[in-house]
């Protein structure tokens, strides 16, 4: 037997008959370790919606100084204005209505579009059928999100701030938007929102721009095209638009994620300090194994390998368990009618799973060290 | 032929700023093959003498050659390699691992030998018959009663075999007839295998069970004798 896969053994062993210790520590990194991957999940998701990037070309028009779907309204018609500016390439007016206007955690956001407007866009529908919800007049689309986190399934209802839709399929998007809401068709949104009025007012327009570069001039044309009109506008690109109704849960998310980041830290002193602590209560064990013969190294190498058990263990079982509850929860802050989700990368659970395979050596390092210097004499009359 | 060589042996410790002289230039010579018993009061630096032939701590000055090895050249992982193919261990607290259990105890040592899985087994289960707890080789040290503690503590000492068997106080707390089992196990060792042997005792009855008797004064030999 080799003296690395003797020490290996025996820090399994001693791991596995002190399984309540052992238990309590890999829940523990597990713990710290699902914490902190979903907080970088989330800041990852709130950098996607709210940082404007180069290549960005979407923009969307508010009516000027409203910050609520209920309150933003805008004539149809300026559809075909927009349209007709130098460097739009597509325009698509879209309704909004909300559950609730308000933070929280569970909103659901239909959003009416032509029918037209959504084929040309060619969603990823992961389940049901673009030509059903074409003929379906009160049918809808759910994004994936709000499907898990509702338990929608194509033929099923959903209800919500006073709209009936039947769910005609489930659709798949890199937007958090449209993995958040209900699609439906513009015309019925527009009647359900007045109650048998006129319709003929939208909410916003989603405008794809012709040419990244262009993007602020194109904004900046169309604020200027309806300066004077009934109902001036505020154009944004798509980032910064989120950023700003979503800006209470931007800061509430920044705020959380400096919380955790807090927990983190003080969760992993509490490992270290743990750590320190067995191994002070092992001192006798370990004079015995230095007199019997293992070398400084080999002491140090059972700690180590203790510690780097606790730390694999906790941060597969963390990782695995936010990457579990992240993706079956369908999270999504929203507001305003804007969502936020956050991002599974993959990176991101293997980065969290080696920092907790990294916090148990490193939590181990010190009390490995002192196991292996101190004087054998002293340890064998029971210091430490 | 000798197998340890003390010559001017000094060990200082110091304790409250002052240096204390636990030995003072010992000079010592230990028959291979022999049985010993080192004798003395409190503080007349017998186990230290004991620590030191078994490699665990290092003399302040003086030589120290154990099977012409000089102790004092070797680094501590050196040493402690040493330790490992030398020297096997009886200890006055039974000092075994707690979670492991009487056969993984026993089976430590060997760990750090080149054996195999099979010779490791077959070694472990004769130790652990020779002091008479096989059928305990599952238990670990907290299921065990202390007479039957010190039993699977002497065990590793068997499984090697060392060349010198250290044992501080051996039978330390136990009853007479743990005592006699115990003395029983290293008279066969001594007897059978040859086995040399250093035992630190108060009990003058469990040095007579030794070929001979040293006993230390202030760190300096004050008599030696041959018990039997």
């Amino acid at each position: 037997m080799s003296a690395l896969s003797a020490r290996i053994r025996y820090a399994l062993r001693s791991a596995r008959r002190q399984r309540l210790r052992t238990v309590a520590l890999v829940a523990g990194v597990a713990l710290t370790t699902a914490l902190a991957a979903s907080i970088a999940c989330i800041d990852l998701g709130v950098r996607d919606a709210t940082t404007t990037r180069a290549g960005e070309t979407r923009l969307v028009v508010y009516r000027e100084n409203r910050f609520c779907p209920f309150a933003s309204a805008l004539p149809q018609r300026y559809d075909r204005q927009i349209e007709e500016l130098p460097g739009v390439a597509a325009v698509i007016p879209v309704k909004i209505i909300v559950s609730n206007c308000r933070a929280s955690l569970d909103v659901v956001t239909f959003r009416g579009v032509p029918v037209d407007d959504l084929r040309a866009m060619a969603p990823r529908l992961v389940e049901g059928s673009i030509d059903t919800w074409a003929g379906h007049g009160n049918g809808a689309l759910v994004g994936r999100e709000l499907a898990t986190r509702r338990g929608l399934r194509v033929g099923s209802s959903l209800t919500a701030a006073g709209i009936d839709v039947v769910i005609d399929g489930i659709l798949e998007s890199d937007d958090p938007q449209w993995r958040n809401s209900a699609v439906t068709h513009l015309a019925y949104l527009q009647e359900r929102a007045a109650r048998g009025g006129t319709g003929g007012i939208v909410t916003q327009f989603d405008v794809v721009v012709s040419d990244p570069t262009r993007l602020d001039e194109v904004a900046r044309a169309i604020d200027e095209r309806f300066r004077a009109d009934e109902s001036p506008t505020a154009t944004r690109p798509q980032t910064a638009f989120v950023a700003r109704a979503a800006r209470d849960v931007v800061a509430l998310a920044g705020f959380s994620s400096l919380i955790g980041a807090g927990a983190v830290l003080a969760a992993f002193g509490l490992l270290a300090t743990t750590m320190v602590n067995i191994t002070r209560h092992r001192s006798r064990e370990f004079a015995v194994l230095r007199t019997l013969g293992f070398t400084d190294g080999g002491i140090s190498a059972i700690v180590l390998a203790e510690g780097a058990l606790v730390g694999a263990l906790g941060g597969l079982l963390g990782a695995g368990a936010a990457w579990l509850g992240l993706s079956r929860a369908g999270l999504a802050f929203t507001m305003e009618g804007v969502s936020i989700s956050p991002r599974l990368d993959p990176t991101i659970f293997m980065i969290a799973a080696s920092a907790a395979l990294a916090a148990g050596l490193l939590a181990t390092a010190v009390p490995a060290w002192s196991a292996s210097r101190a004087r054998l004499v002293d340890l064998l009359r029971g210091g430490s | 032929m000798s197998l340890i060589e003390c010559r001017l042996l000094c060990k200082d410790y110091e304790r409250g700023g002052e240096a204390v002289h636990v030995l003072d230039h010992l000079d010592l010579s230990i028959e291979r093959g022999s049985y010993t018993a080192l004798m003395g009061p409190s503080g007349s630096g017998k186990t230290t003498l004991l620590n030191l032939l078994a490699g665990i701590d290092r003399a302040t000055s003086g030589e120290l050659l154990v099977d012409g090895t000089d102790l004092a050249q070797l680094d501590r992982n050196q040493l402690a390699q040493w330790r490992s193919r030398h020297v096997g261990y009886v200890f006055q607290l039974y000092n075994l691992v707690p979670v492991l259990s009487a056969y993984e105890n026993v089976e430590l040592p060997l760990l750090l030998h080149d054996l195999t899985a099979a010779e490791r087994h077959r070694r472990v289960v004769e130790a652990l018959e020779s002091v008479d707890l096989a059928e305990r080789h599952a238990h670990q040290p907290r299921q065990l009663s202390g007479g039957h503690e010190q039993r699977v503590a002497n065990a590793p000492a068997l499984v090697t075999p060392p060349t010198l068997l250290r044992a501080d106080e051996p039978t330390g707390d136990h009853d007479r007839t743990n005592a006699d089992a115990v003395m029983d196990l290293f008279g066969r060792l001594h007897t059978e295998r040859g086995q040399t042997i250093v035992m630190v005792t108060h009990d003058d009855s469990i040095a007579r069970r030794a070929q001979r008797t040293v006993r230390l004064e202030k760190g300096r030999l004050a008599v030696q004798e041959a018990t039997r």
